[in-house]
């Protein structure tokens, strides 16, 4: 089993298993690109993008699912949020200020499935809130003029229980 | 005072009521039984145009069976029970799964009463497998439908029974009705007698205090069954008890009710803020009522707002206060970058922690949302509400959730988000003219050509010009289902040759005639899927099958349901098709002797999955033998086959994986056959349907 080092942005080396380092496609692509390093000795793979913290919990997630059959769109379009499983449900009881930084990591690192499971969590959020809960759920400003919002809810409520 | 008028039976209960300031004078009630006077629109029936078994229309008039239990063809029956169909090869994929309620609906039938009433009561005659009625709604005369109850399905005792669930107040009068079903949970195919609409002349509300206590509770506790917990949904558990709740409560209407008389409708001015109300004027609640609740907001709804109010401002200052100070102390750049950096910050800040998020991945998290979840997402702010507009998110749409509320100006407004569309469906969508057909073909025309997908079953605005418009702009069409489309012309599906591309194609019950389906199955060698179940008797189903051997060949799954036309000649025609998987020939009576017909088709299909041979009353035990060797075979009907033994049943349960085998009315099989099987073949259901009473 090779293992690599990561670096993360706050100077955080991590010796990780190749296999679960290769969930993030950037970094498969790195290596591919960079050739497999040699030696232990070898310089760690810098992520300036990502945080000793964050990473760790990357990392966590990865090496679960590192032998997770890849995911194919095309195959399921289905989209459904209430198929997350029940360990990806407990690790995501982060706080908010997290979620997202998972959000952003997996997206720089491109893990689809990191990405998709952190995304649904985040659509569950949403779902069953009216736009003011929504907004002070995600601290979010309504820079809406009256009338422009009189427009917006005039377009869109028809679907509302009346 | 009892009265009958048009079938309806009318009773003139006095109540009295007081109004301040005036002497104490008599007012009556008028209560309104009254059974369906019409059938007007349904998505699937059993049985086939021409005849009256197991078909919509049995629903009408009085109960005809009540209380008896069973099988019987004087009742309404739909095409579907279980999840068998779900299971099938022809079973297709909800759009946008994410956009269904809880419980979908599979069926719907609409009713039309005599007389326009305030419903009290609404009583389902279930006479066989209850338990799949999962909404009722009404509709009033401006055309807005109001969901009077839903509920999951149930599963119940195997009893007759008559069925009323509670209902929320219907501030307007109506005479149309909405059963939606769910057959997810019923072991075999749901039966209705009849359905009740009790109601009453004006609106009465409970006068338990002012607090919204619905008719339905009050009822609940006049009646003293007390609550029943098989059946919670059910205020008539009793049948034999039936309505004595209402009997009570109308002897003592007095005592425990007032007329709804909105003093505050009334005094509006039916000019411009009675129409930009429209349907809402019925929820302007009587004055008192207003009053209560501007209480309620003020003590308790008012201090809460105020201290959010006062949170989230707090909170917005603080983290301005952050950004600002580890700008300040990162940054070290020159000004300008400085101010574009601030600049850029602060409309960040309108967006919390979505403000790290990039546009795309915002559009990612939405693409999990439902319409009614985007909807509100595009209320939030001016970012979230660009994103909720992108086109990427209306690739798949399924609109079939949200039939009672979709009308033209909804798909107006999804015309400027769908140029990406591919999937529609509009099933269920736009009746009782809430969209007409040249609405829909102008939204074809601005977001129509990239669509591969399209459902509009039931859709009554689909009519020729709809049909000539989808074959003209929908030119790459995989897909088109057009099940109950009963307002296009027999010639009307002529266009439709255009297409070469199909892939499925659903004709449920159409008018479409024999040359033009030909022609249209000549030009659609992909075909995979063809439903033309319930159609009439003019369609040549021989010659539609030996198109079909020539031309489409690839064909997966075939729904020949009730065709009286199709001999041993088609049957024989389908051999070519090796790779059906999905064979419907039930109730195809005009056969007659099949031959070795049946044989050598069979022989042929090894892949079958699903086999319906319902009322093949000549079938042998030689007939069946190659299915044998179908060993994906799931799904097997053959009720009643007459001279079938035991011996090719055992046969097909031992050797074979079957899910599903109905073998009711088959003459030559015991009831102590079949008690025998279900305890050795216990993987597998086997179905018998019963005529016992009671």
């Amino acid at each position: 089993m090779t293992n690599i080092k990561l670096k993360s942005s706050d100077d955080q080396v991590f010796d990780v298993d190749v296999k679960v380092a290769q969930c993030s496609i950037t970094i498969k692509t790195m290596l591919e690109d960079l050739g497999m390093p040699e030696e232990e000795e070898d310089e760690p793979i810098p992520l300036p993008n990502v945080s000793g913290s964050v990473l760790k919990k990357v990392l966590e997630w990865a090496n679960y699912h590192k032998d997770d059959p890849p995911i194919n769109e095309d195959e399921n379009p289905e989209k459904r949020t209430d198929d997350i499983c029940e360990w990806d449900m407990e690790f995501l009881k982060v706080d908010q200020g997290t979620l997202f930084e998972l959000i952003l990591s997996a997206n720089y690192l491109d893990i689809k499935g990191l990405l998709d499971v952190t995304c649904k969590t985040v659509a569950n959020m949403i779902k069953g809130k009216t736009p003011e809960e929504i907004r002070k759920t995600f601290n979010i400003k309504n820079d809406f003029s009256p009338i422009e919002e009189d427009q917006v809810r005039k377009e869109n409520e028809w679907c509302e229980e009346k | 005072m009892v009265s009958s008028c048009d079938e309806a039976k009318l009773e003139l209960v006095p109540l009295k009521k007081g109004k301040p300031g005036d002497e104490e004078r008599e007012e009556s009630v008028q209560f309104v039984e009254q059974f369906v006077k019409d059938v007007v629109d349904f998505s699937s029936q059993y049985g086939s145009n021409i005849s009256i078994s197991y078909t919509a229309y049995n629903i009408a008039g009085n109960p005809s069976k009540f209380p008896d239990y069973g099988d019987f063809p004087q009742a309404f029956v739909m095409r579907t029970y279980g999840r068998w169909w779900d299971r099938a090869p022809s079973k297709s994929l909800d759009y946008m799964p994410q956009n269904n309620n809880p419980i979908t609906s599979h069926d719907y039938i609409d009713l039309e009463y005599h007389k326009e009433v305030y419903p009290v009561r609404i009583s389902i005659y279930e006479t066989y497998n209850p338990g799949s009625v999962v909404a009722i709604w009404a509709r009033n005369e401006t055309g807005q439908w109001l969901r009077l109850w839903n509920g999951p399905p149930q599963i119940v005792p195997h009893k007759p029974r008559i069925f009323s669930p509670p209902l929320q107040l219907c501030n307007f009068k109506t005479k149309m009705l909405r059963l939606e079903f769910n057959h997810s949970l019923l072991d075999y195919y749901a039966e209705l007698d009849a359905v009740l609409l009790i109601g009453t002349s004006e609106l009465i509300i409970p006068n338990v205090g002012l607090q919204t206590h619905s008719l339905s509770c009050l009822l609940k506790e006049l009646g003293g069954t007390g609550y029943n917990n098989d059946d919670c949904y059910n205020l008539t558990p009793d049948y034999l008890k039936v309505n004595q709740d209402l009997r009570t409560l109308k002897n003592t209407l007095y005592k425990h009710c007032t007329l709804y008389e909105s003093q505050y409708i009334e005094t509006v001015p039916k000019g411009k803020l009675a129409a930009k109300l429209g349907f809402h004027c019925h929820y302007i609640p009587p004055i008192e009522e207003a009053f209560n609740s501007l209480q309620k907001f003020l003590q308790e709804d008012f201090p809460k707002l105020i201290r959010d109010i006062n949170l989230s401002s707090t909170a917005l200052t603080e983290s301005d206060f952050e950004t600002q100070t580890v700008k300040h102390t990162n940054n070290t750049n020159n000004n300008n970058n400085n101010k574009k950096k601030k600049n850029k910050n602060n409309s960040n800040n309108n967006n919390g922690n979505f403000a790290a998020l990039p546009d795309e991945t915002v559009l990612k998290i939405f693409k999990n949302l439902d319409l009614k979840s985007l909807n509100r997402c595009s209320q939030v702010n001016r970012h979230f509400n660009n994103i909720a507009h992108d086109a990427l998110l209306y690739t798949s749409l399924n609109l079939k959730p949200y039939w009672y509320c979709v009308d033209t100006f909804v798909l107006n407004n999804f015309a400027n988000k769908c140029q990406y569309l591919q999937r529609l469906d509009l099933s269920w969508c736009g009746n009782y003219n809430t969209i007409k057909s040249d609405d829909f073909i102008g939204f074809l025309q601005s977001s129509g050509s990239t669509i591969m997908h399209l459902r509009l079953n039931c859709c009554h605005f689909v009519n020729d010009a709809v049909i000539e418009e989808i074959s003209q702009t929908c030119k790459n069409l995989k897909e088109l289902c057009l099940r109950n489309c009963t307002a296009v012309n027999s010639n009307g599906f002529a266009p439709l040759q255009n297409l070469e591309k199909l892939e499925r194609l659903e004709l449920y019950r159409t008018l479409i005639e024999t040359d033009t389906l030909c022609s249209i199955l000549h030009k659609n060698s992909h075909i995979r899927h063809l439903n033309l179940a319930g159609m009439h008797d003019r369609l040549n189903m021989d010659d539609i099958a030996s198109e079909i051997a020539v031309s489409c060949i690839k064909l997966e799954s075939i729904d020949f349901w009730k065709a009286q036309t199709l001999t041993v000649h088609g049957i024989r025609a389908l051999t070519h098709c090796t790779n059906l998987k999905e064979i419907d020939f039930g109730w195809c009576t005009g056969i007659g002797a099949v031959g070795d017909s049946l044989r050598v088709l069979l022989s042929s299909c090894r892949n079958l999955k699903k086999l319906f041979l319902t009322s093949f009353r000549g079938l042998t035990d030689r007939d069946l033998e190659p299915l044998l060797l179908c060993q994906n075979l799931q799904q097997l009907d053959l009720l009643g086959a007459r001279s079938l033994t035991p011996d090719i049943c055992i046969k097909l349960l031992s050797c074979l994986r079957l899910h599903m085998i109905d073998l009711s009315f088959c003459e030559g099989i015991s009831d102590a056959n079949i008690i025998e099987w279900r305890k050795r073949y216990p993987c597998v259901s086997i179905k018998r349907s019963s005529q016992a009473n009671g």
